[in-house]
């Protein structure tokens, strides 16, 4: 009976990482029955891995930068003070804004806000060109701009679907 | 004008070189260095904690941030670097900038904007903190 794909997946990963899963499921020649379903396996989770890089596409820089967040901001008083940890809610949410982003608008830069631990992504199209969002624990999220002399505030509903015309709007106004 | 403990007038001038502590990578901008609003954005006391850095060479304010700018044990935060700001800019913005030492030279950014609604109320504060800091330059650690 051949084990189970996660007895796979932990092997594979174990001893050299998704490079080794991927060699697995590139083997060809001289495999007994119970060798080619291990490969046959190896190559499913290499295309559905695949499949799901291509879906975050140009967005997986910035979701990488998201995770990038965590190590640092992890613990009360990051900030020397009393900054709250940043929330593995606030990270999920903020993924699913850049993830709701149209593709014309590029990748924000992230930051972690110290009065709440929230998660900002922002835009920056040069000096006094400047428009960002927080997102953290709320269904509302606090936003703030400024274009040359003008500067707005305002928030911003976010069901974790669709990107809010407000930003968007923000967004193209600064990047224009 | 009295003067305070380190010798400096308790009023900040509008001139006035001002330093905020980096503690985040997040707050500078990797590609440019440009200093981000989260610097400037108040703690939970409704105030910026900033020292006064006129005068002082960047190695002056390194030294300074590791003898002064330090955990109840005495230990220096670790930081980043440092926004330097002129207070004119952070007036500009509708904040004032009070000596309050303490530690030498230290002063605060106090008079952030108020709202019964806590989100309403960041958003403003986001704002202002932008504006400051669209004014302001990043410091690398000395």
């Amino acid at each position: 009976m051949p084990e189970p794909i996660s007895l796979i997946v932990f092997t594979a990963v174990g001893m050299s990482g998704a490079a080794g899963l991927r060699d697995i499921s590139n083997r060809r020649s001289g495999l007994s029955d119970y060798a080619k379903y291990v490969t046959h396996e190896a190559k499913t989770l290499v295309e559905k891995n695949d499949r799901s890089l291509s879906m975050i596409g140009p967005r997986g820089a910035a979701l990488s930068d998201l995770m990038d967040l965590k190590g640092e901001h992890s613990y009360r008083g990051w900030d020397g003070a009393e900054a709250p940890p940043v929330s593995s809610v606030a990270l999920n949410r903020a993924r699913e804004l850049i993830m709701s982003l149209p593709s014309s608008i590029p990748n924000p830069e992230l930051a972690v806000d110290p009065d709440d631990g929230a998660v900002s992504l922002e835009w920056y199209a040069g000096p006094s060109r400047i428009f960002s969002v927080s997102v953290g624990l709320s269904l509302r999220m606090a936003c703030a701009g400024i274009d040359g002399t003008d500067s707005w505030h305002g928030v911003a509903g976010f069901d974790g679907t669709k990107a809010p015309d407000f930003v968007i709007q923000s967004i193209q106004r600064i990047i224009a | 004008m009295s003067s305070l403990p380190s010798g400096l007038e308790d009023r900040v001038h509008d001139a006035e070189s001002l330093a905020r502590f980096c503690t985040s990578s997040s707050w500078v901008a990797k590609t440019t260095g440009r200093i981000k609003h989260q610097a400037f954005l108040p703690a939970p006391d409704d105030d910026t904690s900033v020292y006064r850095v006129s005068g002082m060479s960047p190695v002056e304010i390194s030294s300074h941030a590791e003898k002064h700018f330090v955990d109840p044990e005495n230990q220096p935060h670790k930081h980043h670097g440092a926004a330097i700001v002129e207070a004119r800019n952070v007036r500009a913005a509708g904040i004032d900038t009070l000596a309050h030492e303490g530690p030498p030279r230290h002063a605060n950014l106090r008079g952030w904007p108020r709202h019964a609604d806590p989100e309403l109320q960041k958003s403003k504060r986001k704002e202002v903190a932008t504006i400051i800091a669209d004014k302001a330059s990043f410091l690398a650690k000395s």
